[in-house]
């Protein structure tokens, strides 16, 4: 397993059990430099982040809650296709159990992410958890390309980030709820930016893997359980069979690395 | 109250999805199947969150999903060439908002 290691000012000799006393005294780093930094890896996220919950804020207004529903999901949920997939499902009355399977099948890409991350995570100390609550497709996007300067902390370069992601999220969807009732703006539309989130993801993570294969396999899925399952049920079937087709195609797309 | 249920069983989940790898990769050995799953998955999950954003769209009737299908290339386009997230976002998203308008 190769790690990708270019951060050069993490320490790790303490196993994960840094105070935040020990955080907060950590020297050698220019402060504002690495506030700066951490603004500017996530000024991208931070604008979509925003834009796209203002849009769930919005639309929840929009089906009749009110904007302490949508503080509390975006504080607690913190998922945007999650929290946008929601919405439709509370205004059709859809049983908790549903929800639930709907809610795990949608955001259990998530597992995937603290893959090969372990480690740097351990210098989060008292953040840990935090940082783990707060990895979203974005953080993990922003964590898997950084390079940080010599001066900046790269421990509290990764928390800032991930904290002022998480604020526009947050004040994104409670200022869309309670705008959507006043500002008399047309919205719709607007939600295309995750359409265009999800591409650039994609875009970016295109150069990650010498076969793409896996891409082309998830798109005829995708496609052929559209069709089958309909555009309100395909979902679930399309992850899962893409998932079972990734493992059976494995030495397709990953040749002479067989477990 | 209902609603706080829903709202307090999805936190779980999206939490407890995000604890998992750091649970069960403990000071471990990372399964071979795993890691390739986690180099792989990603990008087919990303496909399939496109066809699912693009899934309401009709391409039988008029404007036949020229609106969605253009502006995704478009953001694609810039950030393949621009690597400037922010700008592909705002810029394909403002074009979809003024095209569903005059389409």
């Amino acid at each position: 397993m190769d790690v990708k290691e270019k951060n050069t000012g993490r320490d790790r000799q303490n196993g994960g059990r840094t105070s935040f006393s020990e955080l907060l005294r950590r020297t050698g780093y220019d402060r504002r430099k690495t506030i700066g930094k951490a603004l500017s890896q996530s000024l991208p996220v931070m604008f979509s982040y925003f834009v796209i919950s203002f849009a769930f804020g919005v639309s929840l207004e929009a089906a009749g809650y009110r904007p302490i529903t949508a503080f509390l999901m975006s504080v607690f949920i913190y998922s945007g296709t999650l929290q946008l997939a929601l919405v439709p499902m509370l205004m059709a009355g859809i049983s908790l159990p549903v929800i639930a399977v709907s809610a795990f099948l949608m955001t259990s890409r998530h597992m995937f992410y603290g893959i090969g991350y372990t480690d740097r995570f351990n210098t989060y100390g008292p953040f840990k958890p935090y940082m783990i609550y707060t990895y979203t497709d974005e953080i993990y996007g922003i964590f898997s390309s950084t390079d940080y300067e010599k001066d900046v902390d790269p421990v509290w370069a990764d928390i800032l980030t991930s904290m002022f992601c998480r604020w526009c999220w947050i004040g994104g969807s409670v200022i869309g709820a309670i705008a959507g009732d006043v500002l008399p703006l047309d919205f719709t539309g607007v939600d295309f930016a995750i359409t265009c989130l999800f591409t650039c993801s994609l875009v970016g993570q295109w150069k990650d893997t010498p076969s793409h294969l896996n891409i082309l396999l998830a798109v005829i899925t995708g496609v052929i359980c559209l069709m089958c399952f309909g555009a309100d049920n395909f979902i679930l079937p399309a992850l899962s069979f893409t998932l079972i087709g990734l493992l059976l195609l494995r030495k397709r797309i990953e040749p002479g690395k067989e477990a | 109250m209902e609603l706080f249920l829903i709202i307090a069983v999805c936190s779980l989940i999206t939490f407890g999805i995000r604890l998992i790898p750091f649970v069960l990769l403990r000071g471990r050995e990372i399964p071979g199947f795993i890691s390739y799953l986690g180099r792989y998955l990603p990008p087919a999950i990303m496909a399939v969150l496109i066809i699912y954003c693009l899934r309401s769209v009709s391409f039988t009737e008029s404007p036949y999903g020229v609106p969605e299908l253009f502006c995704a290339a478009l953001c694609a386009l810039l950030q393949i060439r621009m690597k400037n997230t922010i700008l592909s976002i705002a810029t394909a998203t403002a074009a979809y908002m003024l095209l569903i308008r005059l389409l």
